[in-house]
């Protein structure tokens, strides 16, 4: 036998509206409940077709002998492909803005989400378990789908361009996403930490842009904060389990955190487009967010750090 | 006696299309073909991941892009379905990818080809989905319970897949001369390999005739290739491309169309893993599944630490 150790064997079953019976759905690997959860969340609701859902392991399953077998769930609500939701562009008043900086704004957003979720892309089949593949893909989807939704409003306000030509015809240099997504996969302790430092960032950030004054921002945000706490909660996961695991796995997330930290400066540095976007109340001063976001990733590690100790 | 009297029982059982369930009794090879048929199915899902996410970096537009990902996404779901399907049969995910990673399992050849152009993902979508989507019908109705579950849920996610790659195909075909030239060519490269998907001739193959009788399999290779030719001719006349076969023809008596002996030299050549292809996946797999062991390690050593924790407290 192999020596190799793929996690138990958790059951799941998903209620697909408020009222109705939970129903078994299929089964997943993962070594404990947060991920066995997590892990059920996108592999069996792909397709919107959860409310609810249970998880109980496979050995604690008490069955019948020789059963005829239940009747399998069946996604009812079954989608022919699940469109990621386009948010439809409302005509805002966007007069006393200089219009190049609410553009330079959405580059910067739509571009930093767009790159990210490339990296992921590159990861495709090279998770450490399967279910962690699906699980990595749902978040690169969420964020080429926001990508998408910054770009299409760039492309709206610039005229004659679309986001598919931002995306596939702009020269590299006039890209405007962070240098923190830009950084190559090593390891998945390196792609875990890059994305646990997003995912704060993108939290804050998100949580600032709920009070936009802009529509469409305000839209898109509103969309994003809900994929992006659900991003945190899964690499917040994680690393607890790198962090708390072996030796070696501590040692590679520590190196991966310090090796990371010196691209974190730029996310709150301000530059003529943050004050002109503050100006207008149509999103926060990049500086404004770090505060914020120290908060939540240095009490994080602190209470981490107590733990492990 | 007391066996052959539950061999009896079993097969009256699969007469009545009674699901077999994973604590019913079943003859020992009913159970070692099905371990050899599902876990080389769940194999050919993750494998075949690998040739279209070569292309996932640089698909040509954000629409496409998203719908590649979804859709190897999706691969890697089945996958994870039929492993689970196949660990009730009593061993282990761990075995099935040693085994793999030995040679020991197969997965489908088809996916030893290269991707060489982005029309290849259209004529990946729409031929080897379009040709394994006819397989995964017809095993809907097969015996064993949690395969044929597992397949309800795989036919009704692979609806889009197909028409993905035709979407990809009609754009093509109807694009520029370069553009039609590229479908073409992987058309070309594309028709033969997804005709031997279906596996040997009836006459030559080992284990048909009793997966017939334990519905194991519900049709045979040949009628199953015959169906998907016979709708994929129609599909292709539409795209105003030819398929790479001169013998193909309408047989006005059968109602079919006929075509040329196949290559089984090609294929039993990639199937044994004699090309280059074949090296490439596995490498790509057993690296992957290295690199990670130290996760595993680390989530396992982690959930460990809990349940102590949860025990002394």
């Amino acid at each position: 036998m192999s020596s190799d150790d793929q996690g138990i064997l958790w059951e799941v079953f998903i209620q697909v509206k408020a009222g109705r019976p939970y129903k078994h759905v299929g089964s997943l690997h993962a070594y404990d409940k947060e991920m066995a959860m997590k892990s059920a969340r996108d592999l069996y609701t792909r397709r919107n077709e959860g409310n609810g859902i249970w998880i109980v392991k496979a050995e604690d399953i008490v069955s019948s002998e020789a059963s005829d077998g239940e009747s399998f769930f069946d996604p009812s609500n079954d989608k022919v492909y699940r469109h990621p939701t386009f948010y439809k562009i409302p005509d805002g008043d966007k007069a006393y803005l200089m219009k190049n900086e609410l553009i330079d704004y959405c580059l910067r957003l739509g571009d930093s989400s767009l790159i990210l979720s490339h990296r992921i892309a590159e990861y495709c089949s090279k998770a450490p378990i399967l279910e962690e593949d699906l699980a990595i893909t749902n978040v690169g989807l969420d964020l080429l789908g926001q990508a998408e939704n910054f770009l299409n409003y760039a492309a709206k306000l610039k005229g004659d361009t679309t986001a598919d030509l931002l995306t596939f015809k702009r020269r590299e240099g006039d890209f405007r996403c962070l240098h923190l997504v830009q950084t190559p996969n090593t390891d998945f302790a390196f792609i875990l930490a890059r994305q646990f430092l997003m995912d704060c960032y993108h939290q804050v950030l998100f949580n600032k842009l709920l009070n936009s004054k802009d529509e469409t921002i305000l839209g898109i945000s509103k969309k994003a904060i809900k994929e992006v706490n659900y991003h945190l909660d899964r690499s917040n996961d994680w690393i607890k389990r790198l962090g708390l695991g072996t030796k070696e796995s501590n040692k590679r997330i520590q190196n991966a955190i310090n090796d990371l930290w010196m691209y974190t400066d730029e996310l709150f540095t301000d530059n003529s487009t943050d004050i002109a976007i503050d100006k207008n109340n149509f999103g926060p001063l990049s500086s404004s967010l770090k505060n914020d976001w120290s908060d939540i990733v240095v009490n994080y590690f602190k209470d981490f750090r107590n733990r492990s100790s | 006696m007391e066996n052959e009297r539950k061999l009896e029982e079993f097969q009256q059982k699969i007469d009545a299309n009674i699901k077999i369930e994973p604590k019913d009794w079943m003859p020992e090879k009913y159970r070692q073909t099905l371990i050899r048929q599902i876990s080389q199915h769940a194999h050919s899902e993750i494998i075949g991941m690998q040739p279209e996410g070569n292309w996932l970096t640089r698909a040509p537009s954000l629409r496409a892009k998203k719908i590649l990902m979804a859709k190897i996404q999706d691969e890697a779901g089945h996958g994870l379905y039929l492993y689970c399907a196949a660990e009730t049969l009593g061993v282990k995910r761990e075995q099935f990818l040693q085994w793999l990673h030995e040679g020991k399992a197969k997965y489908s050849s088809v996916f030893n080809y290269p991707t060489l152009t982005w029309a290849d993902m259209g004529a990946v979508g729409w031929l080897v989905d379009g040709a394994a989507i006819v397989n995964q019908v017809s095993l809907q109705g097969t015996s064993y319970g949690p395969y044929s579950r597992a397949m309800v849920k795989i036919c009704m996610e692979e609806s889009f897949h197909q028409r993905q790659g035709f979407e990809i195909m009609v754009q093509l075909a109807k694009g520029t001369e370069e553009q039609k030239q590229m479908a073409q060519d992987a058309l070309n490269r594309w028709w033969w390999p997804s005709i031997m998907m279906f596996g040997p001739h009836d006459s030559e193959s080992a284990h048909s005739n009793q997966s017939l009788k334990w519905k194991i399999k519900r049709e045979s290779n040949d009628e199953l290739r015959q169906r998907y030719i016979d709708k994929t001719i129609e599909q292709g006349h539409h795209l105003g491309l030819t398929f790479p076969d001169p013998n193909l023809k309408f047989n006005e008596e059968t109602k079919n169309y006929d075509y040329s002996p196949i290559d089984w030299d090609e294929f039993w050549n990639v199937v044994k893993g004699n090309g280059p292809g074949n090296k490439l996946r596995i490498n790509h797999h057993i690296k992957a599944h290295e690199d990670g062991k130290w996760v595993r390690e680390a989530a396992k050593a982690y959930s460990n630490k809990i349940n102590l924790s949860k025990k002394t407290a």
